[in-house]
């Protein structure tokens, strides 16, 4: 499956290995020898430990409780021991309890036949206890815990499942779509049977073509009994553009529809129909600096140093390692951080891929103004920010930044744009 | 494997694009030599030792202003456009100290004293060629090329001479294969102009090479082609309406021929679409052209001390910041 995405920003060309494809189905990377599993993988506070060092371990085990809104279950992703439980420093600063779990013993549902529990008969609270129960949270963004995300959602009358990706080098979504759009198009339905939606969407990229028509016309005959799906293309022209000014172009309607991406929703059916808990993950392993650039499915808390390893190592150094995509992404000091919830891709890139350069002065060539996808000025508020006037920033717009990080690219004297306003919110991600 | 233990860990994006300010500065003066070359090939080596001198003179200049700020950006290669800049809208055949002047003129008090670039608050090039033509009006018409003793010995002789006829030629070849069956007339010349050998008193520009220039500095979208095609349009349209001064009706002036002599173009391409001093939204550029060519006509129409253009560009840059303002003030719904 060829599943080429938005490697182009504004007529530039990213991604040195945009010819790679990634595999269907997508390969499961190694178990972890020792998994180091975070107890705050979501937008709330780090999960209440329940385990002790020693304490022998099975797949799939509750290691944190929820601690308030926001929070979510954890469980262990392998059996084992726990051989510790420390705190890390997290990409951005913050501090994190882990716990450290040493594989050991066998498995309970790895390589066994799944179990599966028709939810159609389901209540909607069983429904949402079990992605509770199960620790799903949205893959993307802070990591909202999905039964909340679904009892905020109670008024969105259509699902839209988000199969491509926003950012270069990353094929994950489109990926996970690929080789499980059943699951997906079903995780939708259950989904959608929670909040009364009344269609489901997909937004598919170009690489879409393939056996498109006949995924489409045997999901219409499915659908006699549920809910109709349509299929939108989109060109793809930027990234970020379909969560900003570009997204009514492409049909959709912010205010009544539920987004979610391929890998929540196959999360969310392995909760439901398999009463799996969510211990693994799809993410894109890329960049200049990997020999062989894929999409895998790895078990939370896997080491991103066993994932460089698994696609050939690394052909040079890497100037910079990312968790997650390279115009949103965090950095990662080291090889030991490990796979989370929300990680979307490991990336190694290589100086000609970053291009960093001296910050300079703003030249006002309004390249900022151009790109960006909510349509304000960043350079105005970039002044009004460095002059100390928040409250004209705010006037112009600093409210509406998403936080894409399209600016701070395009920028020629290399202004981190993006970073000061993000500084602004508070939200140092 | 090999290790990535010296990895940088500040924040997103991690990618940018590669487009830098000081690699646009660069690309711009890369693709203003061959210009500079082809003058030296015409008109004398003096251009090169006028271009040699103003860009030391830049180079050092912008050491001092921006060592004052103790950051030195000499890098950015902003600093060595501006010579480059200055030398080529120089008349051959002046004294030697006049481009030094202008270039330190144009990078201590034009860009330093408002605190370096990107707070220019007019083109450095065009505040110092202004500068020296304003102070020393006289040594520049005694250079220009026509009078006594402007230019000087051509690198290659006879060059001139030889496009000269080459122009001849083909205009009469054009003129009696395509426009005299069609009752029209190609006065010679044109084709000259655009291998920078001109009639006349004014300074000449090749002006092929400085259009195949923007070409490509548009088409890389360093430049935007919105300021210059306002300010032609504004200063090609009065030129035909109002006709020649003191010869031919209305309507019938030669537009081409006072667009291809003399620097208007280049002024047009290279310095009026500086992003420092020129607007970025369509609107105003297109405000900023027309007003940057209805004054260069205003200028060139009533005989103006200095070259039209850069005066009508200079007065455009101081002007559009209270454009600006203005138009902020309309767009508040009047309240200031």
């Amino acid at each position: 499956m060829r599943n080429e995405t938005r490697a182009d920003i504004d007529g530039t060309r990213l991604d040195p290995h945009r010819d790679w494809e990634s595999k269907s189905p997508v390969p499961n990377a190694f178990l972890p020898a020792t998994a180091m599993v975070l107890l705050k993988q979501h937008a709330g506070r780090p999960a209440r430990c329940v385990v002790g060092r020693g304490d022998t371990i099975r797949e799939g085990m509750v290691l944190g409780v929820p601690d308030g809104e926001g929070s979510a279950f954890v469980h262990s992703p392998i059996p084992g021991t726990v051989r510790s439980i420390s705190t890390i420093r997290l990409p951005g600063g913050a501090e994190c309890e882990a716990v450290e779990i040493l594989l050991r013993g066998g498995f309970d549902r790895l390589g066994k036949r799944p179990e599966r529990y028709v939810w159609k008969g389901m209540r909607k609270f069983d429904i949402l206890q079990a992605l509770k129960s199960k620790g799903v949270v949205e893959t993307g963004g802070r990591g909202m815990p999905l039964d909340s995300l679904l009892e905020s959602s109670a008024r969105r009358r259509e699902i839209l499942i988000y199969a491509i990706d926003t950012e270069p080098y990353l094929r994950t979504e489109a990926a996970v779509f690929a080789s499980r759009a059943e699951d997906t198009i079903e995780a939708a339905r259950i989904v959608a049977s929670v909040i009364d939606a009344s269609g489901i969407r997909v937004l598919v990229g170009h690489g879409f073509e393939a056996s498109e028509s006949d995924r489409e016309s045997s999901s219409r005959q499915k659908d006699t009994d549920g809910l109709p799906v349509e299929f939108v293309h989109t060109d793809g022209a930027r990234p970020a553009a379909t969560r900003g000014k570009a997204a009514g172009r492409e049909g959709m309607k912010n205010g009544n529809q539920l987004r979610l991406t391929p890998s929540s929703l196959v999360a969310v059916y392995d909760a439901v129909v398999e009463a799996k808990a969510f211990v693994e993950r799809y993410l894109t392993v890329a960049g200049g600096a990997i020999r062989h650039p894929s999409v895998l499915k790895a078990r939370i808390g896997t080491p991103i140093g066993d994932l460089v390893e698994e696609c050939g190592g690394f052909l040079e150094s890497p100037e910079r390692l990312v968790l997650g995509g390279p115009l949103t992404g965090l950095p990662a000091r080291d090889l030991d951080m490990p796979v989370t919830k929300t990680m979307g891709a490991v990336l190694a890139l290589t100086p000609p891929e970053t291009r960093r350069g001296k910050v300079r002065p703003c030249i006002r060539c309004g390249r900022c103004r151009e790109i960006c996808p909510v349509g304000i000025d960043p350079e105005t508020i970039f002044r009004s920010l460095s002059g100390g006037r928040l409250a004209e920033a705010r006037v112009e717009g600093l409210g509406s930044c998403i936080s894409c990080g399209l600016c701070s690219y395009i920028c020629p004297s290399r202004i981190e744009l993006s970073q000061s306003f993000a500084a602004q919110f508070g939200a140092a991600r | 494997m090999k290790s990535a233990r010296r990895v940088l860990v500040s924040g997103a994006p991690f990618i940018h694009d590669e487009r830098t300010t000081a690699r646009d500065a660069w690309l711009v003066s890369a693709l203003l030599v061959p210009v500079l070359c082809w003058e030296a090939l015409l008109s004398g080596p003096g251009i090169v030792e006028t271009a040699g001198l103003a860009i030391v003179t830049a180079l050092v200049a912008d050491i001092v202003q921006s060592g004052l700020r103790r950051r030195f950006e000499i890098d950015d290669g902003s600093a060595f456009l501006t010579g480059l800049l200055i030398a080529l809208l120089l008349p051959a055949g002046l004294p030697l100290w006049i481009p030094p002047a202008a270039a330190a003129f144009a990078v201590l008090v034009v860009k330093g004293a408002f605190g370096g670039l990107g707070s220019n608050w007019m083109n450095p090039a065009l505040g110092g060629l202004a500068f020296a033509w304003l102070d020393w009006p006289s040594l520049f018409s005694a250079a220009l090329p026509g009078s006594p003793t402007g230019g000087r010995a051509p690198l290659v002789p006879g060059l001139s001479a030889f496009v000269q006829t080459f122009d001849d030629r083909l205009s009469a070849a054009l003129n009696s294969l395509l426009f005299q069956p069609l009752g029209a007339n190609l006065p010679s010349g044109y084709f000259a102009s655009l291998l920078g050998v001109h009639q006349g008193s004014v300074p000449g520009m090749p002006v092929g090479l400085v259009l195949l220039a923007s070409t490509i500095l548009i088409g890389m979208r360093v430049i935007r082609w919105q300021i210059p095609a306002a300010m032609f349009a504004f200063f090609a349209l009065p030129i035909w309406i109002f006709g020649d001064r003191g010869s031919g009706g209305p309507f019938s002036g030669d537009v081409l021929g006072h667009s291809l002599a003399g620097i208007f173009l280049f002024v047009a391409f290279f310095m009026a679409t500086d992003p420092v001093t020129s607007p970025s939204r369509t609107a105003k550029m297109v405000i900023f052209g027309s007003g940057s060519g209805l004054i260069a006509f205003a200028f060139a129409y009533s005989g103006a001390p200095a070259p039209a253009p850069i005066l009508a560009v200079l007065f455009m840059n101081i002007v559009m910041p209270f454009v600006d303002e203005a138009g902020h003030r309309i767009a508040r719904g009047g309240r200031s």
